[in-house]
């Protein structure tokens, strides 16, 4: 196997990605970039940022994951960095991926072109997915059969799932991004997608092998984490060609190991050898990986064809949170805790019964004790200091606010065995301190995948110049 | 001849995550490869103790793997309460690798 040396002579053979950072928006280390450019003439610059790991509110409420400003930042540094170097980039942007958020990073990479005086032709391409053309697949026989086993999901997607998420999202595998490829553009963004969708567009563009390209992907999608030591905020540099590739950090500080890099390949993955992709399965299982340098060499994947399928995401709207932060350094109420929160909870459920045809939950996270593990906590030994989180969902802001307001108040007053303290049992950190509107609670109700004949049917791509017209009123 | 050792003692990495806010995936490194071969021999970390210290039934132990060449146990598992539930308590799952720390283990020796 002849092995090529990063920042040797460059062949049509091999193709060269930079994954700028784990994550658009954790930040994206400019030295390291520089290294990348400069040293290791990149054929693409990637990066993911979208994920389902935040929860289920992003995707409900519309709201971004990350800062603007670090999303802003990180955007700037590969956008200008892909210009001057004339490749195109490919990130996924917004966290939860929606349309809501893809036109809120529209509107940051329109404040970029203007603020650094650089013009963009940008393919943009959604990641939301029509309800109604998802109800017509649904009623023209098409199954969407639940990813995970799980009791909260539908065995397989119906109408009334449709209707009541808020906001739906897919997965785009690699497709639409080859397509967006063969326009003239400086880059693509799309809103949710497959990470390694980003990262094996332009291999499969180019006729790369689909298991290695993959595979390739699957180490680079998290970027410096895949490294040792690893980091969120830096990047990792993937040389593919026929039959290996290898991978390595641009930055000194970190390397890429045998073991960092088969590490990564487990990360958040319930299965260590086997991952289903659309159109197909990654098999790991007998890959090979050798340390050369500070490089890590790897071959063997197998690619075993599949069924077409993307992977559908929705959330449905539960209520709303309102929380109480409640700090307890008594002696005597720290050993009565459990005793007092049952008689509260029965105080709360008497008082409100008057409402028991409202939808209302309250819990006592009870940090110090068991807020973490609950039943599987093993460790017996008596806090000497507690914190009471008072967490409350219900279906009108008011109602929450109302019944955290209550339990913190009966909280604050009630009585225990050996209570000295006739003034106040809790210690409020802050003003507001006996509830804090929280804000809308969801939760995910789509967790499924849906076969497609065509991988690019749902996803509309669009091209869109930079700095945007402005619009005349 | 036996010696009984805690997972903490001889894992160098213990960690979880969600793989979805449906499925918990823990990964453990071991340092020493012959306990990590006899680990995986002796199948002590098996799905009914796993089952037992996350009180679950054990249809939920979706899978036990082993990665040999980096000495890598991974376990998943079917959450009851999903990561997104009202009464879950860590929306990334990432400290509930914390009851395997003090997972006791009897390593036997030949004679």
């Amino acid at each position: 196997m002849k092995l090529g040396i990063a920042g040797g002579e460059k062949s049509t053979a091999e193709l060269r990605e930079y994954a700028a950072t784990s994550f658009l928006g954790h930040g994206v280390n400019k030295e390291s970039l520089d290294i990348a450019i400069r040293r290791y003439d990149p054929d693409v610059i990637v990066a993911q940022g979208t994920s389902t790991d935040p929860g289920p509110y992003f995707l409900g409420s519309g709201k971004l994951v990350m800062a603007r400003e670090v999303l802003k930042r990180d955007l700037a540094l590969i956008i200008k960095a892909s210009k001057e170097k004339k490749i195109p980039f490919i990130v996924s942007a917004g966290g939860a991926g929606a349309d809501i958020h893809l036109n809120e990073v529209i509107k940051i990479v329109d404040e970029i072109s203007r603020e650094e005086n650089i013009k963009l032709k940008i393919a943009v391409i959604s990641g939301e997915i029509n309800k109604r053309w998802l109800i017509s697949k649904i009623l023209s026989g098409f199954k969407a059969e639940r990813i995970v086993d799980h009791p909260r999901l539908s065995k397989y997607l119906t109408i009334d799932d449709v209707n009541r998420s808020v906001r739906i999202v897919a997965q785009m595998g690699p497709e639409p991004i080859i397509k967006a490829l063969e326009e003239e553009i400086d880059g693509v963004i799309t809103g949710r997608a497959l990470d390694v969708a980003l990262f094996t567009a332009l291999p499969l563009k180019k006729g790369f092998d689909k298991a290695l390209s993959f595979h390739m992907a699957k180490i680079l999608e998290c970027g410096g984490l895949a490294c040792e030591p690893g980091s969120g905020i830096d990047g990792i540099f993937g040389i593919l060609r026929k039959d290996h590739f290898e991978v390595f950090c641009p930055n000194p500080k970190r390397r890429a190991t045998k073991r960092s890099i088969i590490a990564h390949t487990l990360y958040e993955r319930p299965n260590p050898f086997i991952e289903e992709y659309p159109g197909g399965v990654l098999d790991i299982s007998n890959a090979l990986y050798e340390e050369v340098d500070n490089k890590v060499i790897v071959s063997g994947a197998k690619w075993i064809p599949a069924k077409y399928t993307i992977k559908l995401e929705g959330v449905e709207f539960v209520g709303y949170r309102s929380i109480c932060i409640a700090g307890v350094r008594d002696p005597y109420l720290i050993k009565s805790i459990d005793y007092v929160i049952s008689e509260i909870s029965r105080e709360v459920n008497e008082y409100f019964s008057y409402l028991s045809n409202k939808f209302f939950k309250y819990i006592f996270r009870v940090y110090g004790k068991n807020a973490i593990l609950g039943n599987r906590e093993y460790e017996k030994s008596e806090p000497h200091e507690i914190c009471i989180l008072i967490d409350v969902v219900a279906e009108t802001q008011e109602l929450a606010d109302s019944i955290a307001s209550f339990i913190s108040s009966a909280l604050s007053h009630t009585h225990y065995p050996g209570r000295k303290s006739t003034a106040g049992n809790i210690a409020y950190p802050f003003s507001p301190g006996r509830y804090i509107s929280v804000g809308e609670v969801y939760r995910f109700n789509i967790w499924h995948k849906l076969e497609l004949d065509d991988p690019l049917e749902p996803f509309k791509i669009r091209v869109i110049e930079f700095p945007q017209r402005a619009i005349i009123p | 001849m036996s010696r009984v050792i805690k997972l903490k003692d001889i894992a160098s990495i213990i960690r979880s995550k969600n793989a979805s806010p449906f499925i918990l995936t823990i990964d453990i490194f071991i340092d020493d490869k012959e306990i990590y071969e006899y680990i995986k021999r002796s199948n002590i970390i098996n799905p009914r103790e796993i089952a037992e210290i996350y009180k679950l039934p054990i249809e939920n132990i979706l899978g036990i793997y082993y990665v040999d060449q980096v000495n890598a146990i991974k376990i998943s598992i079917l959450r009851d309460v999903a990561a997104d539930d009202l009464e879950s308590s860590d929306i990334y799952s990432a400290q509930q690798y914390i009851p395997l720390l003090d997972l006791e283990l009897k390593i036997l020796y030949e004679q």
